[in-house]
This record gives C-alpha cells, structure tokens and sequence, in this order.
C-alpha cells in the first residue's frame, strides 16, 4: 500500500514541478520552443520545389513523401538498411527456432469462421495498404506506412490461422527474406538511375537526385494525367519499400510467434 | 498572462520532463525490459519534440499536402522535422526490435532479467571457475 502512495506522490511531484516550470516561463514571457508564425526560407523553399510547374520540381503533392525520396533519399535508403540488419540480426538470433517449429505447430484453435473472416480480411488490408502506398506521393502515407498497414493483417493471420497456414500458403520465412532484399535491392538500383540516364543521353546525373538540376542534369521522370505532372520515382520508390516493409515485418512476426508459441510449449533453448 | 503560451509552455516542459524520465529510466531500472520500455519513452518524447519544432501557430498550422496542384497558399506545417521522424520511427524501432529480441534469447540463457543479478550469477561463476583451477 505505501507503495502505491509513493508511486501517486512521485507523479504529484512531477506534475506540478512542470506546471511550476511552465508558469515561470510563461510569466517570464519565454517559451522554450518559439511557436513560430510563419515558415523558415529553407521550409519555404522545400515547400515550393516540392509540386511546382518549374523544371526543377519534385512533382509530389505530398511534400513529407518528396523530401523523403528526392530531398533526402540517401538518409531514406540508410533508415531502411539498419531496420534489414535489425530484422536480419533478429532473425540469426533465432534462426534454430524454424526448423524446430516445421513439425510441431498445427495452430487450429478458432473457429472456421473467424479463420474465413481473417483471410478475407487479409484481402482488404491489402487493398487499402497498396492504395496507401501507391498514393503516397498524392497524399499522407506511402511505402513504409502502407506496409506496416499490411503486416498488422498478418499479425492477425498468425494469431488466427496459425504459424503453419502462413508458412504453407502465403510466404515462408525464407521467401520473405528475399523479398526483402529484392525491395531494398530495387530502392539501390533505383536510386543509379539518374546517374545511368546521363551517362546514356550525355548529361551530368547524380545519385539519388531525381529532379533536373538545370544547368548540369535535366533528370525528371513523371507521368500526366489531364496535363498534370506527377512523379513517377517517387511512386516507384514507394513500391520498393512497400515490398521491402511488408517483408521485413512477416519475418518479425515469424520471429516473435514462434518465441511466443515456444513459450507456450514450455521449451528452453 | 498569456494562457496560449502557458499550454505551450505545459506542453514543451512536459515533453522534456517525459524525455528526462526515460533517461533515468534507462540509467537506473536494473530490470531489461523497463530499459528497453523507458528507451521507447524517451525515444517517442524527442520525436514530439522535433514535430513542435516545426509546428506552426494554430490558426495557421496545416498539414504538408497540397490539396490539388493548383493550390496557390503556401502556409504549411514545417514538413521537414516531420521527414526527419519518420526516419527516427524506423531507426527506434529496429533498435527495439534488436534490443527485444535480444533480451529474450539473454533470459533464456540465464533465467533472469535483471542485470544486477545477470552480472552477480557471471562473478559466481567466475569464482567457481578460479576455485577449480586452483585446486587443479
């Protein structure tokens, strides 16, 4: 009990020392992060060459999506990298636990219809997750946030339908893995692109930079629908990491469950 | 005195006191898994952080989309702090994910998850190791 009460007067304690805090400021007429009134001159111009009808425009509305991919793509391509090597460093942790489980889990615990209701669902997750990943340089979402989308349904999936139904009939782990690798190889092989296109028509390209530098490189890949331009590397960027997130979280999952289920079994490695 | 400022205030102090709870979370909690939970606190508070960094005054704050490509307003939220934590969501959770998977293949090793107890039970068997050779 007195725990308890330490516990309630530690919060007591915290929480009026900040309101104490914030009120000393506030009659001090400081504030530690300046709400600010208007864009700096860099946010202003990431904003403007973001969607333009200039050449040097990255012809993405969604403005989050355009520094991503073109602004900042390198830094996007590392993010990626160390997310595969957590995955790769979590899966070699357990790598002994799949062949273990190949025999062991049946996982037939509901019922036919909440098993049918959780396949088509499946179905669903993965239209809206596609569509939220296809329209990620039109508006908020994209690749990474689509495939987190999908992989929830197939946390669902291993829950309902069992390690094995996941294994048998939609992705081993193994498949997976190198779907996976092929998502992040086709961000790499994208991101030379630029690069090939100039060495090709005669022009200086750079890695990672899709939008036309006007004196040196007129790189700009796009599609239009009724006269409007819209960027097609950042659509395909998205795809690539779509493929690559969804991958990478069925191996997550695959990791997780069969700890999970190994618990539940009572095995100590 | 200004009650806008003063929520601001509340909410700028409060993010920092949550990041200065993680940290000591991290420092001082001998058990794995609260490390691990109060590294997420504390990483999730900078995140909020850098979003208030960039974030605009209310009556002017929108989301960075334009709404067609004919939008001539140029008013957005800063979307360059935004950018940087969707980079730092990702980074954090592969950490977590690492650092998760990491502690369950340790308790399966040693059957605790306390740190204190994981280093007395390596010392123990340190000295048996030395009470062996000695006797050899």
């Amino acid at each position: 009990m007195s725990r308890h009460y330490g516990i309630l007067l530690s919060l007591a304690l915290i929480v009026s020392m900040v309101l104490l805090a914030s009120l000393v400021l506030t009659v001090n007429d400081i504030s530690i992060i300046p709400l600010q009134l208007g864009l700096s001159e860099l946010a202003s111009r990431i904003v403007r060459y973001s969607y333009c009808n200039c050449i040097n425009s990255s012809l993405s509305l969604a403005i989050v999506n355009a520094i991503l991919w073109d602004f900042r793509g390198i830094d996007t391509f590392f993010e990626t990298t160390v997310l595969f090597i957590a995955v790769i460093g979590g899966w070699i942790v357990y790598k002994n636990v799949f062949e273990f489980n190949r025999t062991s889990i049946s996982g037939k615990t509901y019922s036919l219809i909440v098993e049918t209701i959780t396949k088509l669902s499946l179905v669903i997750a993965f239209i809206v997750s596609l569509a939220l990943a296809l329209n990620g340089h039109l508006s908020p979402g994209g690749g990474f946030q689509g495939g987190v989308l999908f992989s929830t349904a197939i946390i669902v999936l291993i829950v309902v339908n069992g390690l094995e139904w996941l294994r048998r009939n939609l992705l081993p782990p193994y498949r997976a893995l190198s779907l996976r690798t092929i998502g992040l190889m086709g961000i790499f092989s994208l991101a030379f692109l630029p690069l090939l296109s100039g060495l090709i028509h005669g022009y200086v390209g750079f890695v990672f930079q899709n939008q036309a530098k006007p004196p040196l490189s007129s790189f700009n890949l796009y599609y239009e629908v009724g006269g409007v331009r819209y960027s097609l590397i950042i659509l395909l960027y998205n795809i690539f990491e779509y493929v690559a997130v969804t991958a990478a979280f069925t191996l997550v999952f695959y990791t997780i469950a069969t700890i999970v289920f190994r618990e539940e079994q009572g095995v100590r490695g | 005195m200004d009650i806008q400022l003063f929520l601001w205030n509340v909410f700028t102090v409060s993010i920092i006191a949550s990041v200065i709870i993680g940290v000591l979370g991290v420092v001082f909690k001998p058990n794995a898994v609260k490390k691990i939970i109060a590294l997420t606190i504390m990483n999730d508070s900078i995140c909020i952080l850098i979003i208030a960094v960039g974030y605009l005054h209310p009556s002017k704050a929108r989301p960075p989309v334009y709404e067609s490509p004919q939008t001539s307003s140029m008013v957005f939220v800063d979307p360059l702090p935004q950018a940087l934590v969707v980079t730092a969501i990702v980074i954090g959770l592969a950490l977590t994910l690492f650092l998760s998977i990491t502690v369950l293949r340790l308790y399966e090793h040693l059957g605790t998850l306390n740190f204190h107890r994981a280093l007395r039970l390596e010392e123990e068997a340190r000295e048996v190791e030395l009470e062996e050779a000695g006797e050899d």
